[in-house]
């Protein structure tokens, strides 16, 4: 079998046993990798109505047909669980060297299972003689117990004693279970979105250590390597320009410009602070140096330093991405760049999503201004919009679950119901995941995106602000067509996030579909089109839904914070406009129009059939 | 009549490698109206001559795929000409919008 291995290394924490499980070709071609494979295995080892921080929900780290090829940036994997955010399907991506040693080790996915009665390192290595053997060691993790992500990476490879060991470790967020907790790998990347690392905490695995020699075969390895050369050389053309010269931070600026910066828990969409943390004054003042993940020509890193004299954390560097830079700057009305990379750091060392811990302090400073919480529920901190002081106070707190901290460990839906006082209306976040640095009132067709994407409130499994940035729609209006867009834009980050190609690539290629499906073929051996891959794309989005509608979706879920609903936005170029209900209900239903599925957003038995997913499940939460 | 050109003021806002290779925030051109894209990038490069190869093409004749133009900050311009009045506000952005 060339460009997968064909099954998956299934480990069981409480019984500390493993074995392999085969994953026909048929699931392989269907569902292709990373994300489309995983969700598709989600189905078959979650049971359905798991509690997420249950023993019983899986934690899935899966591969593509592309890792070890050596393509440029397909050194990615993916991570999926049940969120115990949302309730539905959490999944996240990753990449570096984690992905190949994984893919060498544990065949296209390692599928986790069980809880650790103790705190527990979970070291897998292949057999350099008989690379189909595998061994599973459940070592014990109490010395890792309250290190900081990158400490915990650093403690486990000196352990090991063998660099080449890949790592994947939890903060101490992720042990003290914070809803959000993130994944950390190579050196501080995160598979962040959705509390992946609460999952992994619930089963007392602090880290997991890799180390493979699984060989990694292509169908035609002399047209691959053509290809990727030529891919390579269109990756550093202008298509990438701005993530290879000012990183993603760029937008900070640009959406400011444009009404779009979600500002003091999007009350505003412009912040006047906005030049002070944009990308060009950070990259001018702040950078260290310019990085980038295994096997990738684009390099868009930014690792940045603070330059204050305080707390030690982001001195060493941090990487800044746009959307920890909007969530723990603007969105908290923090113009301090020192203040946001330390808050930045700190995230990384807890290992909290930033997007959500931003959001959920934002919605507390909120609360605070509106005399719902006080001095005497936060510890005596001023939890004010623009105290950059509190935002990293809190962060801590949030981290460690200490005082109103662990009321936020459970995100802002959660942290509102128990507020009360309609604090829900400004609970900013989309079937519990917080949202993303895109306004909606401004970008109509990513509105939609954000109230119908399964994972919730999620700028990276929709990406329908591309057509809002463009020529082709009035973004401050709706229409009929935006169903169709936002459809087509998810199934196309559907096959995007399953093959897995990084996003800052998707404009280096002359036709993605063609393209993607010669690349298939030539690393699988397998027969695939351009048509077949929008099919999987089309059948990977549903899956989901499936996926969500087994664990109690509803149409009230496919919605947007009240907030913007109800507030025009008061600042800015797009000062004055708003988004109704009725505009968003309107806009949804052009998009289950779209998609084939009834007016309750449930998918009808022709639509199950066309994409081959009648076999799987029924919605009614039954397996079949 | 004087016979003298007619020109609109127009100003250029700047955003990304634009901007640090222009070193400003914004420029305020003078073009010919009515103004199309060939003669606001040329009085661009005139203006800021670090842009052709960040943002304008080398041989000045569009924007770098990978950039566009906002009218306002609210009309995205497509690569057809377009009618600028005075005062307007162009600002020359990346394309890529994700992140």
């Amino acid at each position: 079998m060339y460009g997968y291995h064909g099954k998956a290394l299934i480990v069981d924490l409480t019984n500390r046993t493993h074995r392999w499980d085969a994953i026909g070709s048929d699931a392989l071609r269907n569902f292709i990798g990373g994300i489309g494979l995983g969700t598709y295995l989600l189905y078959r080892y979650c049971p359905p109505g798991a509690d997420p921080l249950g023993p019983e929900n899986p934690l899935l780290f899966v591969g593509s047909p592309l890792v070890g090829t050596r393509l440029t940036t397909s050194s990615k994997f993916a991570v999926l669980t049940k969120s115990p955010l949302t309730g539905f399907i959490a999944d996240s991506l990753s990449s570096s060297h984690l992905a190949t040693e994984l893919k060498k080790c544990c065949g296209d996915a390692l599928i986790i299972v069980g809880r650790s009665a103790e705190p527990t390192l979970l070291r897998v290595e292949g057999d350099a003689l008989e690379p189909d053997q595998v061994s599973v060691r459940f070592e014990d993790a109490a010395d890792l117990v309250g290190l900081g992500a990158a400490d915990k990476e650093e403690t486990v490879k000196a352990r090991l004693g063998d660099s080449r060991y890949r790592v994947a470790c939890i903060g101490p967020a992720g042990e003290a279970q914070v809803k959000f907790a993130s994944i950390s790998n190579d050196g501080g990347r995160q598979a962040g979105r959705c509390g992946l690392g609460a999952v992994m905490g619930s089963k007392n695995l602090l880290a997991l250590a890799v180390r493979g020699h699984l060989p990694v075969e292509v169908a035609e390895p002399d047209a691959v390597s053509s290809y990727g050369k030529d891919l390579s050389r269109r990756s550093l053309g202008a298509a990438t320009e701005k993530y290879r010269n000012l990183g993603t931070m760029a937008n900070v600026a640009v959406f400011n410009r444009l009404g779009t910066l979600p500002t003091r828990n999007f009350r505003e969409s412009t912040f006047e602070g906005a030049e002070q943390v944009s990308g060009e004054e950070l990259h001018r003042n702040h950078l260290q140096r310019n990085s980038g993940c295994a096997n990738c020509t684009i390099g868009c890193e930014r690792i940045l330093v603070s330059r204050d004299k305080g707390d030690k954390k982001g001195k060493g560097g941090v990487r800044m991405e746009y959307e920890s830079l909007f969530a723990l700057g603007p969105l908290c009305g923090v113009s301090d760049p020192d203040i946001v990379i330390r808050a930045a750091a700190i995230c990384d060392d807890l290992g909290l999503d930033t997007i959500s811990a931003g959001a959920t302090v934002a919605w507390a400073m909120e609360c605070f201004e509106q005399g719902l919480l006080t001095t005497e529920d936060t510890g005596g901190v001023e939890l004010r919009f623009g105290n950059g002081d509190a935002l990293l106070q809190v962060l801590e707190d949030v981290g460690h679950r200490r005082g109103i901290g662990n009321l936020l460990a459970e995100g802002s839906r959660a942290a509102a119901a128990v507020v009360g006082h309609g604090s829900a209306a400004w609970a900013m976040q989309v079937k519990g995941l917080e949202m993303p640095g895109y306004e909606p009132r401004s970008l109509k067709t990513m509105a939609l995106g954000l109230a119908t994407t399964p994972r919730g409130a999620c700028h990276n499994r929709s990406s329908a602000y591309e057509a809002d940035f463009s020529d082709r729609v009035d973004r401050l209006t709706v229409d009929e067509t935006r169903g169709r867009i936002a459809a087509d834009s998810e199934d196309f980050e559907a096959v995007l996030d399953s093959l897995i190609w990084c996003k800052f690539l998707r404009k280096a290629f002359h036709d993605f579909y063609e393209e993607s499906a010669q690349v298939f073929t030539m690393v699988t051996g397998w027969e695939m089109t351009a048509d077949d891959l929008r099919k999987c794309g089309e059948r990977i989005t549903n899956l989901k839904k499936l996926f969500n509608i087994r664990e109690g979706w509803s149409r009230a879920d496919d919605t947007l914070p009240q907030r913007t609903l109800e507030e025009p936005l008061p600042t800015g170029v797009a000062a004055g406009v708003g988004l109704t209900r009725q505009e968003l209900d309107y806009m949804i239903a052009g998009y289950y129009l779209a998609r084939g599925w009834t007016p309750d957003g449930l998918i009808p038995e022709k639509t199950l059939a066309e994409l081959g997913l009648q076999g799987m499940v029924r919605q009614d939460g039954d397996r079949r | 009549m004087s016979g003298a050109a007619i020109t609109v003021r127009v100003k250029v806002e700047l955003f990304g490698t634009p901007r640090i290779h222009c070193g400003t925030t914004a420029v305020e051109l003078a073009v010919p109206y009515p103004a199309n894209r060939s003669s606001l990038v040329a009085a661009l490069a005139e203006q800021c001559p670090s842009l052709p190869g960040h943002g304008l093409k080398e041989d000045l004749s569009d924007l770098e795929d990978g950039y566009v133009f906002n009218l306002n900050g609210l009309t995205f311009l497509g690569e057809g000409d377009f009618t600028l009045a005075d005062g307007d506000s162009l600002l020359l952005i990346s394309s890529q919008a994700g992140g």
